[in-house]
């Protein structure tokens, strides 16, 4: 009797451990959904920095939209943990093009962000293209990941003279992680670290 | 002297007031989410058809004015009064959409059917008088669409005809929605089947909506001239394809003369919709590219009040399947986003749960970018 | 005119085709029809090859149609590796190839596709390291290996580099002493002295082989090899019947420009 009941036990905690796993995978319908909803959170993304970088908004304004710009990233733009492991920031890579040499260099979002925000031209114009890539979403551990590929034009001015411009092509990663909140765990889209592919002059 | 002046400047302002007040897009959706065997269906159809009257309004420049009947509202005369109280602009466009049972008579003279907006014969709605009375309003288009289904198809795969994105209004597609929709004039009727056929209801909504839907996305994201008869060739095409019957239908479109409004880079939303909530015109005018960006912001907390019963009150965004959830946050989180947001377009409420004051505590909607 | 070069004007109206809309689009910072065509990513590569999305990254519907699905191939190639090939001297011989490599793609009514998850494609990394102090290049082979169902994750399956080959500095190493074990082989002290350890592996027997990976990860282990940055990436695939064909990432203007087949070869 009790190898029977055991037997029974091991047969239902496999079912549980199933229907658990099943839990934790999106479909392909659901994986489709999110590659779209990533879309729309890059293109506001991008809404974020024309509006960060303008020179018309004032201090408090520009605070509110790098507000919302960190919530796009994991940790909101502080350290954080993916399956278990330790993360330093989230980081923006920067390229400045002269002479025909492209520098590039990391820096942390927010930092980052607070940079836009005081850059020393008199006007800055942030365009972005209206395509964006973006790979499949591919399982890894607990979580899913992808990359996103976008472009950026920018272009600082002093008086009527411009001083600097540029087109970039960034990659940007994508995690769809398990969060949880006051209604229980729900799947999220959330920005990792942003990667200059390519400078070229604007 | 004087007097005639005063005139001058009033009949001028008259004159102009036409012009000047913004196009509206009037959308009707009357919907029998309730019946047992195609209600189902049914729901899926009037979220996906709500979404897209937004969306065409928010490419277009046009105010959307949507009414959805549907529920316990479901009834013949909520129908008509919805119908007779259209204050329909010269200038505005009126998008009428029935899904549910319909049938005909054997001595109906018309082609198309008659909705069953109730049990008896009484409240039996002929089609091709709703087009009658929405032409009386004289408004520069209409489209008269019916998805009457009187049984339920079991076993067919409608994968092809799958809405799984999320809506999102790209440069390209806003030009060939505004030539379909917004530099037009005219009318277009159809309705899902020809005389003594039925009408496939599919678990994802009515084969001739999701097939209409379908080529619609592909004639707007396309890089062809829009034009209404291929759209519904096309779409009979594929809904006798998938759905197994022939959809009937009258194009009279023409190039009117007045463009189509620009795109403000945020559709405004006229103070009544969705039976008379302002919320949603609340939510749009946050969102709207128009105002100024510091009121659109200061405007979060006094809406978080009016609306939401707590900052904390939950808020879901759903693809465009309606089944997968693609965000959850909070109401202040979400206001927030929307305030700051340089791409939502649209939004369409797919449900609201609301305590004993009538502040909501959880809202599931469905948003619509634009990405240029 | 030949097939060949009549898929080549297809090829030749597939970009140009846009040149009312490149009017349209002269005044925007970005051109977004070349943005569109440009295969950004191994995925959009993917997807364009099995004709599973065309430019826009829309779906394809409807009957398959394998003159579309030859205009999609042919867009994938390196246009110069095309124009190479159109060599007076084997002109036909190679249009021919290429042809027959579409052909064997669009097998009649079973197309060939590439997955992720197949074990017909591979990695090959040029990275920059850090040996001994001084800078080094070592090619790296990766693959996809299945974790478990629906889960992968890339793995190195082989290194190149000459100094993971061990290759002896000198011939004249004579090895251990054929009296060695009436030492009880005191002589195996020699084999890690200054003038002997970079001919380590002429103690080791004839049939020996260097595995430069097992070095490569070795170095790695014990921090005599720092990784700095990869210089280069390409991939191959063996996924076509009878045929290897290689696809890098060809950054320039204009529309054919991104992830395209730069090579291929007949097995």
């Amino acid at each position: 009797m009790k190898k029977y009941l055991l037997l029974l036990f091991i047969a239902f905690a496999g079912t549980f451990a199933v229907q658990a796993q099943e839990s934790d995978n999106l479909s392909e319908p659901e994986i489709e959904e999110l590659r779209e909803r990533t879309i729309q959170l890059i293109t506001d993304f991008q809404g974020y920095l024309t509006e960060i970088g303008n020179k018309s908004n004032s201090e408090s304004m520009k605070d509110y939209y790098i507000k919302s710009a960190l919530h796009l990233f994991m940790g909101n733009g502080d350290s954080y943990y993916i399956d278990g492991r330790y993360h330093d920031p989230v980081i923006m890579e920067v390229s400045s093009l002269r002479n025909g040499i492209t520098t590039v260099r990391p820096k942390p979002m927010k930092q980052y962000l607070q940079n836009l925000k005081r850059l020393r031209y008199t006007s800055v114009r942030i365009e972005k293209a209206e395509t964006v890539r973006i790979s499949n979403i591919y399982k890894v551990g607990d979580h899913y990941e992808g990359t996103a590929i976008f472009f950026q034009y920018f272009e600082g001015k002093q008086g009527e003279r411009t001083v600097y411009r540029d087109k970039t092509k960034k990659a940007v990663k994508i995690y769809v992680v398990r969060e949880d909140d006051d209604w229980g765990t729900h799947w999220n889209v959330k920005f990792g670290d942003i990667k200059v592919e390519e400078t070229t002059a604007g | 002297m004087k007097k005639i002046f005063f005139l001058m400047i009033a009949l001028v302002a008259v004159l102009f007031a036409g012009t000047l007040k913004a196009q509206t897009m009037h959308g009707i959706i009357v919907a029998n989410i309730d019946d047992p065997s195609i209600g189902e269906s049914c729901l899926k159809d009037s979220y996906t058809m709500e979404v897209e009257m937004m969306a065409i309004a928010a490419a277009c420049g046009y105010e959307a004015n949507v009414v959805t009947i549907s529920g316990d509202d479901y009834s013949y005369s909520n129908v008509e009064k919805a119908v007779q109280r259209l204050k329909v602009g010269s200038n505005d466009m009126v998008f009428f959409y029935y899904t549910g049972h319909g049938g005909r008579a054997v001595d109906d003279k018309s082609r198309y059917p008659q909705m069953a907006l109730g049990h008896t014969d009484r409240e039996m709605m002929p089609l091709y008088k709703v087009d009658e009375k929405i032409a009386s309003k004289s408004p520069k288009f209409r489209i008269v669409m019916a998805d009457c289904c009187n049984s339920f198809v079991a076993g067919m795969s409608a994968k092809d005809l799958m809405l799984s994105e999320e809506t999102r209004i790209k440069g390209s597609a806003e030009k060939n929605y505004k030539s379909l929709f917004g530099s037009v004039s005219g009318n277009v009727l159809v309705c899902s089947s020809s005389v003594g056929e039925p009408s496939a209801a599919l678990t994802e909504g009515g084969a001739f909506t999701l097939s209409f839907l379908k080529e619609l996305s592909s004639m707007v994201n396309g890089n062809t001239q829009p034009d209404w008869n291929r759209l519904m060739e096309s779409t009979k095409s594929r809904t006798t394809r998938v759905g197994k019957h022939t959809p009937l239908y009258e194009v009279n479109v023409r190039n009117s003369s007045s463009p189509a409004p620009s795109y403000n880079g945020g559709g405004t939303v006229a103070p009544t919709t969705n039976n008379g909530d302002d919320f949603l015109a609340a939510l749009m005018q946050l969102t709207s590219q128009n105002s100024n960006k510091m009121d659109r912001i200061n405007r979060v907390d006094p809406l978080l009040a009016r609306y939401f019963a707590s900052p904390r009150a939950r808020v879901e965004v759903y693809g465009r399947s309606f089944n997968t959830m693609v965000s959850r946050e909070t109401s202040a989180d979400f206001l927030a986003r929307v305030a700051t947001s340089t791409s939502l377009a649209s939004f369409v409420v797919l449900s609201a749960e609301k305590d004993s004051n009538g502040k909501i505590t959880y809202l599931k909607l469905h948003e619509i970018y634009k990405q240029n | 005119m030949n097939r060949f070069s009549t898929y080549l004007l297809v090829l030749a109206l597939f970009f140009a085709g846009l040149g009312t809309s490149l009017a349209q689009s002269i005044n925007q910072v970005f051109n977004e029809e070349i943005l569109q065509h440009r295969v950004e990513m191994l995925d959009i590569f993917f997807e364009r090859f099995n004709l599973e999305k065309d430019i826009e990254g829309n779906k394809f519907e409807g009957y398959y149609d394998p003159g579309l699905h030859r205009s999609y191939l042919l867009s994938l190639f390196d246009r110069n590796y095309l124009l190479d090939t159109l060599d007076a001297n084997h002109q036909e011989e190679i249009q021919t190839f290429v042809m027959s490599f579409l052909d064997a793609v669009v097998a009649s009514g079973k197309p060939v596709t590439l997955a992720y998850a197949d074990s017909t494609w591979c990695a090959q990394v040029l990275c920059r390291c850090t040996y001994d102090k001084k800078e080094c290049d070592v090619t790296l082979f990766l693959k996809p290996e299945l974790v478990k169902p629906g889960e992968f994750k890339w793995v190195i399956f082989d290194a190149e580099a000459d100094f993971l080959h061990l290759t002896p500095d000198t011939l004249s190493v004579r090895g251990i002493s054929p009296v060695e074990h009436e030492m009880k082989f005191l002589g195996l002290k020699e084999i890690s002295n200054a003038h002997n350890k970079k001919s380590v592996t002429a103690y080791a027997d004839k049939a020996y082989r260097v595995n430069p990976l097992t070095v490569f990860f070795t170095m790695i282990y014990d921090n005599k090899l720092t990784f700095n940055h990869v210089l280069n990436v390409q991939y191959h695939f063996f996924t076509v019947p009878g045929y290897h064909f290689t696809v890098q990432f060809l950054e320039r203007p204009g529309y054919n420009a991104g992830w395209l087949i730069t090579d291929l070869q007949k097995l």
